[in-house]
């Protein structure tokens, strides 16, 4: 026999009364002071086990029964068998095993979805998106740029024309549709070579200033078309959205203050990898060109000589550490 | 108007059994679930976690309870997903269309405040009475758009009257069942919260320049400056919070708040640092712990019985509001 004790309320008001709850031949019986009701178990409404919280019943007269005697409740359903969903869930919700499944489970696929889901679906999105999609995207990524940093190029006739002649070998080098240069002045983003979607690099005047060789170039270029036969651009957009969406629906209720760290962390590896795919592609055409990939390795080094010190966390830097391209483009160069 | 007596020992304090462990079973679960059905078990997993803590916590023996129906959370949430990419598709091949988007969300932001509002106080309930808002649209644009303008016209001055507004706004039209609350703060009490809290930001940057400057230490000054910034926020936060509620009554009962700013900061930054030692898995306890230390700290000075306050028939099945303000972060409450 069923027996338990409970709150009663009867939803008129906000009177509540002990009371005593029996179940008899498939009916609820509730007994206290000033009630006295029945109904049959199938009318009731009870809300479902959320480990030793309350349990409440309502009762088809809108009354509403308040007990923390769950275990009884179950076997009134299990009699009744009634919630076999929600014991389920319970269940599940109970005990450390399933926890610590579920922790696993949860790990693998969230480690899984950052490391080969996203970058999988951004990839294969992004080579079959038309055209035009990136076409626009990179004018307005230009123009962006145009209105926040750049100013017109200062350089001379001279030296855009043999930036060009090495521009045209990597664009018959490599057969790339859409391929154009640009010629910038940095101002705040200093020397930087930059690949839009569709097939737009911008050269910033800075950056050529800093080179010794027209050769040295040519290794910027072929990286920078790496950036564009990868398509790059595209994928860290489609990417980074997919993270930062698949975050919110994974966690829902976190503040977003906790949410950006480790979103940052993701944006970083992605772009570093992207890095390393852009170093292999200028590598293998540098080869392909005739050019010592020793030339774009030793550009490398002396552009970043002095900026790289110890403060810098790798985690959040968006280019794996010099040493690491310098060593991988070597290597590549030599295969 | 019925002043609280300071030793008045006839307080109810609010209660929190619930636990850190046994929520986080809830939670991981929550988060296997809506991931192994691609997000449909999100809508069960937020009634989950509200039903528990709202389960967990009591009041003069008598536990809140949560009522929203998962199904029409979930219905919501594909609403707001669809506008969302609808939105961003359009103003992609139309970018004229974007400024269409923001002045359609300007102008139906006091709507979705209001309906957030409205199915989260009828989906509460205690000793089964429910709670309600009523507020239109005309209402929420006179006492909070028009209080929000200010704040652009007067530079920023008018912040804390418009918080002021806010909060007597949403108070004001909430009720326990057909019993109204009442707000008997004043703006004044904010322009001094909120106007000391800006002194002490002046003082906090003089102090921290003075100190790195003319020792070369001058890299350290944003980060010294946002840390001073934020707990000087905390602090304004808890003063608020014990205002509001020293401030608010539902018919003779009053309530009593003993938020602490120290203590605050110091729950905040342990969380924070279990949550980020332990990769996340410590975010549950650090909810438990943060929501035992608030309610902790809250409790009811009644005049007579909680009995007597009658029910309201009124129930909410439309979630949209609630999830496009979840979406977008516009949690309005106290």
């Amino acid at each position: 026999m069923i027996e338990f004790t409970a709150l009663y309320s009867d939803g008129e008001s906000s009177d509540q009364q002990q009371a005593t709850v029996m179940i008899n031949d498939g009916w609820l019986v509730v007994r206290g002071i000033t009630v006295g009701v029945s109904a049959k178990i199938e009318d009731l409404q009870i809300s479902d086990r959320l480990g030793n919280t309350a349990r409440f019943i309502l009762l088809p007269n809108g009354g509403k029964c308040e007990t923390t005697d769950n275990d009884q409740v179950d076997q009134m359903l299990k009699d009744a068998q009634l919630g076999q969903l929600g014991h389920m869930i319970h269940t599940l919700e109970k005990h450390w095993q399933y926890a610590l499944i579920a922790i696993l489970v949860v790990a693998i696929t969230i480690a899984g979805i950052i490391r080969y889901g996203v970058p999988l679906a951004a990839e294969k999105v992004a080579f079959g998106l038309p055209g035009s999609v990136e076409q626009n995207l990179g004018v307005k990524i230009l123009s962006m740029m145009d209105k926040t940093w750049f100013t017109p190029s200062e350089l001379d006739e001279e030296t855009r024309k043999k930036v060009r002649s090495k521009f045209t070998l990597v664009a018959t080098g490599t057969n790339l549709d859409g391929l154009r240069l640009e010629f910038r002045k940095g101002n705040a983003v200093g020397a930087n070579a930059f690949a839009l979607p569709a097939g737009t690099i911008v050269i910033t005047d800075e950056l050529i200033n800093m080179t010794n060789d027209y050769q040295e170039i040519l290794g910027i270029l072929d990286h920078e078309a790496g950036h564009i036969a990868h398509r790059h651009a595209l994928r860290s957009y489609l990417q980074n959205s997919m993270i930062a969406m698949t975050l919110v629906v994974i966690t829902g209720d976190i503040s977003s203050l906790v949410a950006g760290i480790p979103t940052l962390l993701i944006k970083s590896k992605y772009s570093r990898d992207f890095e390393r795919e852009a170093d292999r592609f200028a590598a293998n055409l540098l080869t392909r060109q005739g050019v010592k990939v020793s030339l774009l390795a030793d550009f490398l080094t002396r552009l970043t000589e002095g900026k790289e010190n110890s403060k810098m966390l790798p985690y959040i830097s968006t280019h794996p550490p010099t040493t690491e391209r310098v060593h991988n483009l070597m290597a590549e160069g030599h295969k | 108007m019925t002043t609280i007596d300071e030793n008045s020992t006839n307080q109810e304090t609010f209660q929190f059994d619930g636990g850190g462990a046994e929520y986080f079973k809830i939670w991981i679960v929550n988060i296997l679930l809506s991931i192994l059905t691609l997000g449909i078990y999100s809508a069960w997993a937020k009634v989950r976690r509200k039903r528990y803590f709202y389960g967990s916590t009591s009041l003069d023996g008598a536990r809140f309870e949560y009522l929203a129906d998962p199904k029409k959370i979930l219905k919501g949430r594909i609403i707001v997903f669809f506008v969302y990419l609808t939105s961003q598709i359009t103003a992609y091949y139309m970018p004229l269309l974007n400024w269409v988007w923001v002045v359609l969300f300007i102008a139906i932001a006091p709507w979705v405040i209001i309906r957030a509002l409205k199915f989260n106080a009828v989906n509460s309930s205690y000793r089964n009475v429910r709670f309600n808002f009523n507020a239109t649209y005309g209402q929420a644009l006179k006492n909070v758009a028009l209080p929000f303008l200010t704040i652009y016209l007067t530079l920023g001055l008018a912040l804390p009257y418009f918080v002021f507004r806010l909060k007597k706004f949403v108070i004001e039209h909430t009720s326990f069942g057909t019993t109204p609350f009442k707000f008997h703060g004043s703006a004044g009490a904010f322009f001094k919260m909120y106007g000391l809290a800006f002194l002490g930001f002046i003082i906090w940057v003089a102090i921290v320049a003075g100190l790195t400057m003319p020792f070369d230490l001058a890299p350290l000054l944003p980060s010294l400056i946002i840390l001073g910034t934020m707990i000087l926020a905390l602090n304004v936060q808890v003063i608020q919070t014990n205002y509001i509620f020293e401030h608010l009554a539902l018919t003779d009962h009053r309530f009593r708040s003993t938020l602490g700013t120290l203590e605050m900061l110091g729950i905040y930054i342990t969380n924070l640092l279990a949550m980020a030692l332990s990769l996340g898995l410590m975010i549950p306890w650090a909810q438990v712990r943060l929501t035992n230390y608030r309610l902790r700290n809250l409790a009811l000075v009644p005049t007579g019985s909680l009995a007597g306050f009658i029910n309201n028939a009124e129930t909410d099945s439309n979630a949209f509001g609630e999830e496009m303000s979840d979406f977008f972060d516009m949690d309005i409450g106290l």
